[in-house]
């Protein structure tokens, strides 16, 4: 192999592994499958390396790989009701849920999307991608995020009542 | 403070929890080398898996002997969770029921999974699994996707065996004992197989090694080597398994069998690596719906109490 190749993505692997790890454990919410997902993602990166010119879209590329695997589950999964979760909503909340209190809720009803419902968030939330970016990253319509993402946030209300307390969304 | 504030902050939370790996986790494929073979490669993209949080199976011990009973009853409890296409590897499990199990589950013919799992160069087996599949094929919930092939599946069970040992230091810990990691593999394999919950792991674990380190040497005599020897499922050997002259019969032959006896878990590897302290040589499943283990040691006194235990068993 060639070896300005393997220390270019050494390199690279070094400095935003663990960037990547964490927005991969956003997505899928369980750490071997964080990992599968990074390493999923760097393999297929890895195997266009070189068709890369530029070497500065190398991130994008990966993180373009990652989403779309992580998404490509809901088009295989859309009959799945719901996503198993560890924390039962029930458990924590009550009418004077604290901040704390509200994201443990917040997790356990975030735990009940869809992979693709908790991608778009992520992006969104956590990326803080613009509508716009997340439709040419995912390759579908503006106007599709923009319901998606309306949608997801009426899920989690759903899944988690204690969040309607939070009522001024919007 | 709105749903959306709510959610960045347990984004920004969450991402954090979890300490990411290090980079050169990710690099690391076959050992040595610091680039991944393509096959190592291939395995980590062939199976995603997915989203599980805490249902991945971790009950401590092998399906097959959860279910104390007949040959039959032992068989289903071996079936895994199963949802769409995702499916749940019990601790334990053998590389048969394994090869069975994904056949049954992707649809495709056993012989090609048999295939891929005797070729183990191509699995990124580390080296000192000499080739062979049985005890590296970490349990877990696996999500298989159709496009990939038995190889990559077997491969990627393979990879999380190896993070698992980067985890918890397997190579190191095993040196330290003066054992090899093969030797820790198969040693936990039992401990697996002999262990009806996770609490009594490490005892387990001790008595294989009082047993090994005794002059003269005592023979291991689990009867969960000897069954797997003969193929069958059980907990119980009879009198006429006893007989059989298979390497891993360890009522025949002394030492450790010849390889790992299924595929053990988290919890039964670091038992391997850290068993308990005490005196104890053998056990006895008190009962068996509990779990219940009493373990004995080698006194006068203690033989007197597995006398009156085994007495008080048969009476009941």
């Amino acid at each position: 192999m060639d070896p300005g190749f393997e220390a270019d993505f050494e390199e690279f692997v070094a400095d935003r592994s663990a960037a990547l790890f964490r927005t991969a454990y956003l997505l899928t919410g369980d750490r071997h499958a964080a990992e599968d997902l990074v390493q999923s993602a760097l393999t297929k990166t890895a195997a266009r390396w070189r068709g890369l010119r530029d070497r500065g879209a190398i991130e994008g590329y990966v993180r373009r790989a990652m989403y779309h695997e992580q998404v490509s589950w809901w088009r295989r999964r859309s009959r799945v009701a719901e996503v198993p979760t560890e924390w039962p909503p029930d458990r924590v909340g009550g009418e004077h849920a604290e901040a704390a209190d509200l994201r443990l809720v917040m997790r356990a009803a975030l735990a009940r999307l869809t992979p693709r419902q908790r991608t778009m968030l992520v992006l969104r939330y956590f990326e803080d991608l613009s509508e716009t970016e997340i439709a040419r990253l995912l390759g579908i319509r503006v106007g599709s995020v923009r319901s998606q993402i309306y949608r997801s946030l009426e899920r989690l209300k759903q899944a988690a009542p204690e969040l309607n307390a939070v009522r001024e969304f919007g | 403070m709105n749903i959306e504030d709510v959610l960045r902050d347990t984004l920004a939370d969450m991402a954090y929890e979890e300490p990411p790996p290090p980079p050169a986790r990710f690099l690391r494929g076959t050992g040595r080398r610091p680039w991944p073979h393509r096959a190592a490669l291939a395995a980590a993209a062939g199976v995603a898996v997915l989203v599980v949080g805490s249902t991945v199976t971790l009950q401590g011990m092998a399906g097959r002997q959860a279910v104390p009973g007949g040959p039959g009853e032992a068989v289903a409890s071996t079936e895994p969770h199963r949802a769409g296409d995702r499916v749940t590897m019990k601790e334990g499990l053998w590389l048969s029921d394994t090869v069975q199990l994904l056949a049954k589950h992707t649809g495709r013919p056993v012989a090609e999974f048999a295939r891929a799992a005797r070729n183990g160069a191509a699995l990124g087996l580390p080296a000192y699994a000499k080739g062979g599949p049985e005890g590296f094929l970490f349990p877990g919930t696996y999500d298989l996707s159709p496009s990939s092939s038995a190889e990559e599946i077997l491969a990627a069970m393979v990879t999380r065996f190896k993070r698992t040992a980067d985890d918890i230091h397997l190579e190191d810990a095993a040196r330290r004992l003066g054992r090899t990691p093969q030797e820790i593999v198969i040693i936990a394999s039992i401990i697996q197989a002999e262990s009806m919950d996770k609490q009594t792991m490490p005892k387990v674990a001790r008595v294989i090694y009082n047993r090994l380190k005794r002059k003269p040497p005592m023979r291991l005599q689990m009867d969960s080597t000897v069954l797997y020897g003969l193929g069958k499922h059980g907990i119980e050997a009879k009198l006429q398994d006893l007989k059989s002259r298979s390497k891993y019969n360890t009522y025949a032959f002394p030492g450790l069998p010849p390889g790992p006896i299924g595929n053990p878990g988290r919890d039964a590897l670091m038992a391997a690596l850290h068993p308990a302290t005490g005196p104890w040589l053998q056990y006895v499943l008190v009962d068996p719906k509990t779990g219940e283990t009493e373990f004995i040691g080698s006194s006068p006194a203690e033989m007197r109490k597995l006398h009156d235990l085994m007495e008080s068993l048969r009476g009941s």
